[in-house]
């Protein structure tokens, strides 16, 4: 079996122009595109099947929008559910590579469309799903092993430049990177925090159970997280490590399946460390296959169709790069972006950003909070006099209530958006303050907000109170509570 | 593959094993007291020794009441009526007790109105009282709605403190005297009385069941499930006692007599009694009887924490005690005692709320979704 693999020898350039240029086997990319469209169908039949789609778009008045996007509204009932089977379909499409462009053009702003309906649904691996689903767009996933090449053979490629692959690679590593270097704070490293609080919640577990609620084991993990997010890549890269490294990634991911609630990004992160195995591995893959079909099916009919996948072409025809200097620059901006963005939270906080929530999102700070809040608001009119205490359940969600009280940003797009509502109500002078209380990483609660500032206003930049110098709530007065007249 | 396996694994397993021991020299081992506890044997023992004695004796003060209440039937005297009066104010302690446990085979059969719903409307309780076509009967109660029925309309027909409400006798009538004059209003307390004893019989049943199906078993087998359902309900019980009693006494217009029925407890005087019952409640479970309660599963984690919320329960209840007389008159008179409760368990609330609920990995309301 004739492979192409990546070697300096295929470019004959530099390494930075064989990391561009050097052609490689389509075979991984196209197998990450089926695994991915997989996994992403799962994870929309999943998301329609617990409900979720109701639960957390139909279900409010008022969503969280981002900032520029408060015209992303949910489709109405029966829509938005058409909407995530549109998109477990689509998704079918890019795993079996029909009607490629559009069927990823389609998912990424479908996917991206549902994420930006709401800030309280934000979650690191939909984010990634929604990076993934947009490179996809312009990488020739489809040229092989899909169902254009198989109706359009002039499709059909063998090879892919490098840096398709490598750009999924990169991806791959920011992710672990930021999450290693986000570990890197002393709740992780010196108290073990959140997953003493996490492991311990699973010690009814059989078996292993009883380990969870040990004091060590929390620390055994928190720093094997550490240490694996910070390397794993470095060991995947290597062809010497990669075996052992790869078993690493399945144990992670599927301890952290089954001990936590975290969706599809377990599945995601396994299907993506396949892109770090060498080229031409799904080629190898199917020829094992082929043996087994071989000894289990008589005629060996699967037997011949798997080998005649696996084989590689005798002239292999290699996908050529229209404009490689708009490409060079294309990628270097997209991984410029890739690490700025994710540096942000080390840049705007003098605090934990998990906190302040400023840079929180977006940057990789996977898995390193249990951050817990409870939010009240009150409203005031100066000129009338009126005030009341507003309960935000007439607005929003208990999941919404639950998710905006620890996210300081979340509770002043909140406020104002009473403010706005008790304007239209009469209250032309309105003022909202809330009292708001969060414990991070199992350290006593401490006020989040100044509750003396008027969040329907303009904030100064001090509005979040800093996490350290405070006394902890126990000791805080409660007196400017209850001042309100009745309840909104 | 196999010289990788052979060696190299070999060698890592190696450097796994020492970062592990290293992990647990230098954190130590972990205390022997530590070692004893399990969620699964303080649910057990909060099923065992809290839940289902609370039930035990909800059943047998129901059962009293209704033979109390049968005895004032054949004999409508004061003597008789003080007699139910007392039986009922055991009933509603023995009821608000668990006022901070709404769950389990109280909810799956549908219960919780008849020990909890209080905001009962006399209109219709003097409806089925003046309608003699119908027939009293299980029927009757079977198809009535939770306003007409329950501990709370037994309340409204042994007391004689009136909110002022559409279609109730005045102020000036006793309930001695209405009940005397009406065979069929005594009748229908004796059947609401009957109802509430039948059905606390049925959930004592329930948690006194043993078994693989058994309410017991289910909540000790029920794990972080149990615990965040726990945590939620007695958080849940301790923002109600701040905002719909005590709180809400303090925002209560002028004046309040003519409001009873909007302060629970008020037409038999234990408002008060209401608020330290419920929040005598939550305590208990936190503490446990004679064995294992949430306050050993927070210890675990977080020492302080766990003697920070005894701390702030005791303080919480001594504030409810200080207040000193119901509601719907402290809060005329004794609105600073009724402050500085609201503060303790503003405060006692908050604790639950956030550092009790993040140290156990417990979410407040959270109902789905996944999380990183």
């Amino acid at each position: 079996m004739t492979a192409i693999r990546e070697s300096r020898a295929d470019c004959g350039e530099s390494a930075l122009s064989c990391w561009f240029t050097a052609p490689v086997d389509i075979a991984s990319l196209a197998a990450f595109r089926v695994l991915f469209g997989l996994v992403m169908a799962a994870g929309m039949t999943r998301f329609l099947a617990k409900g979720w789609v109701t639960e957390i778009y139909l279900r409010s008045r008022f969503h969280f929008p981002y900032p520029g996007f408060e015209w992303v509204r949910p489709w109405p009932d029966e829509w938005m559910h058409i909407h995530f089977v549109l998109l477990a379909l689509l998704a079918l499409m890019i795993a079996v590579g029909f009607c490629y462009r559009a069927a990823t053009v389609l998912f990424c702003l479908g996917f991206t469309y549902v994420e930006l309906i709401d800030q309280t649904a934000y979650l690191n691996h939909y984010y990634l799903a929604s990076l993934f689903s947009g490179l996809l767009i312009f990488l020739p996933a489809h040229r092989g092993w899909s169902v254009d090449a198989w109706l359009k053979p002039s499709l059909q490629r063998d090879a892919s430049p490098a840096c398709a692959l490598n750009l999924l690679r990169f991806q791959i590593a920011v992710v672990y990177v930021f999450a290693g270097l986000a570990k890197l704070n002393s709740d992780w490293i010196l108290h073990a925090q959140p997953l003493r609080i996490w492991l311990a919640a699973q010690s009814c577990l059989p078996l292993i159970g009883p380990w969870l609620g040990q004091e060590w084991v929390a620390y055994a993990a928190s720093w094997f997280g550490a240490i694996y997010d910070l390397t794993i890549v470095f060991f995947l890269l290597r062809r010497r490590t990669r075996p052992a490294a790869f078993l690493a990634v399945v144990f992670f991911h599927v301890a952290t399946w089954i001990l936590f609630n975290i969706g599809m990004f377990p599945w995601i992160m396994i299907a993506a460390s396949t892109l770090f195995f060498a080229p031409d591995w799904p080629r190898h893959f199917l020829s094992a296959c082929a043996v087994i079909a071989g000894r289990l099916t008589p005629g060996g009919r699967w037997s011949h169709r798997l080998d005649a996948l696996a084989m590689p072409a005798a002239s292999p025809k290699m996908i050529a790069i229209r404009r490689p200097r708009l490409a060079a620059a294309l990628l270097v901006a997209y991984a410029a972006a890739q690490v700025l963005v994710p540096v942000r939270p080390y840049l705007l906080n003098a605090e934990n950003p998990a906190w302040t929530y400023r840079g929180f999102n977006w940057a990789w700070q996977v898995m390193i909070a249990e951050k817990t809040g409870y939010v009240e608001f009150h409203a005031r009119d100066p000129a009338t006099g009126w005030s009341a205490r507003i309960q935000a359940s007439r607005y929003i969600s208990p999941r919404q209530e639950t998710l905006m009280a620890q996210d300081p940003f979340l509770i002043r797009e909140f406020a104002r958006h009473i403010a706005q509502d008790l304007r239209t109500r009469g209250h032309a002078h309105v003022q909202v303050f809330a009292d708001a209380f969060a414990a991070l990483n199992g350290n006593p609660s401490r006020r989040l907000i100044d509750p003396n500032v008027n969040l329907a206003g303009v904030t100064s930049y001090d509005w979040i109170l800093p996490l350290r110098t405070q006394v902890s709530t126990n000791s805080v007065a409660t007196s400017r509570l209850y001042q309100g007249k009745g309840e909104e | 593959m196999n010289r990788f396996f052979g060696g190299r694994l070999s060698a890592w397993a190696a450097v796994w094993i020492s970062f592990v021991l290293t992990a647990q020299c230098i954190h130590g081992q972990t205390a022997p007291e530590k070692k004893n506890f399990s969620r699964e044997a303080m649910l057990r023992a909060l099923a065992q020794k809290v839940i289902a004695p609370g039930y035990a004796r909800l059943a047998a003060e129901c059962r009293a009441l209704a033979n109390d209440i049968e005895q004032f039937n054949s004999s409508p005297n004061q003597a008789e009526l003080d007699g139910a009066r007392q039986a009922w104010i055991a009933a509603f302690d023995a009821a608000d007790s668990l006022r901070c446990f709404q769950t389990g085979s109280v909810a799956d059969r549908e219960f919780v109105s008849t020990f909890y719903y209080w905001q009962v409307v006399p209109i219709r309780i003097e409806g089925i009282v003046k309608d003699s076509s119908r027939t009293i009967d299980q029927a009757l109660l079977g198809n009535a709605g939770a306003t007409v029925k329950g501990l709370y309309a037994m309340e409204y027909l042994l007391f004689d403190r009136r909110g002022g409400q559409l279609a109730e006798p005045p102020d000036s009538a006793k309930a001695l005297d209405l009940l005397s004059a009406s065979q069929r209003r005594r009748e229908y307390l004796v059947a609401v009385a009957r109802d509430v004893a039948d059905k606390a019989g049925l959930l004592s049943g329930d948690w006194s069941a043993t078994g693989p199906q058994s309410a017991v078993e289910k909540f000790a087998a029920g794990g972080q499930s149990s615990v965040n359902l726990l945590v939620n309900q007695l958080t849940q019980s301790i923002e109600n006692t701040l905002q719909n009693h005590l709180n809400f006494a303090l925002t209560l217009p002028a004046p309040i007599d003519s409001q009873l029925n909007r302060i629970k407890g008020s037409r038999s005087g234990s408002s008060l009694q209401s608020v330290i019952v419920a929040l005598e409640g939550v305590d208990k479970f936190y503490r446990g009887e004679n064995g294992l309660g949430l306050r050993d599963s927070v210890n675990r984690l977080d020492p302080a924490l766990a003697t920070r919320v005894q701390d702030k329960l005791r303080a919480a209840i001594a504030a409810a005690r200080d207040i000193g007389e119901p509601l719907e008159r402290a809060a005329v008179d004794k609105r600073a005692a009724v402050q500085n409760a609201v503060d303790q368990t503003r405060a006692l609330e908050i604790l639950f709320k956030v550092d009790l609920a993040s140290v156990l990995g417990v979410t407040i309301t959270f109902t789905s979704g996944d999380g990183d």
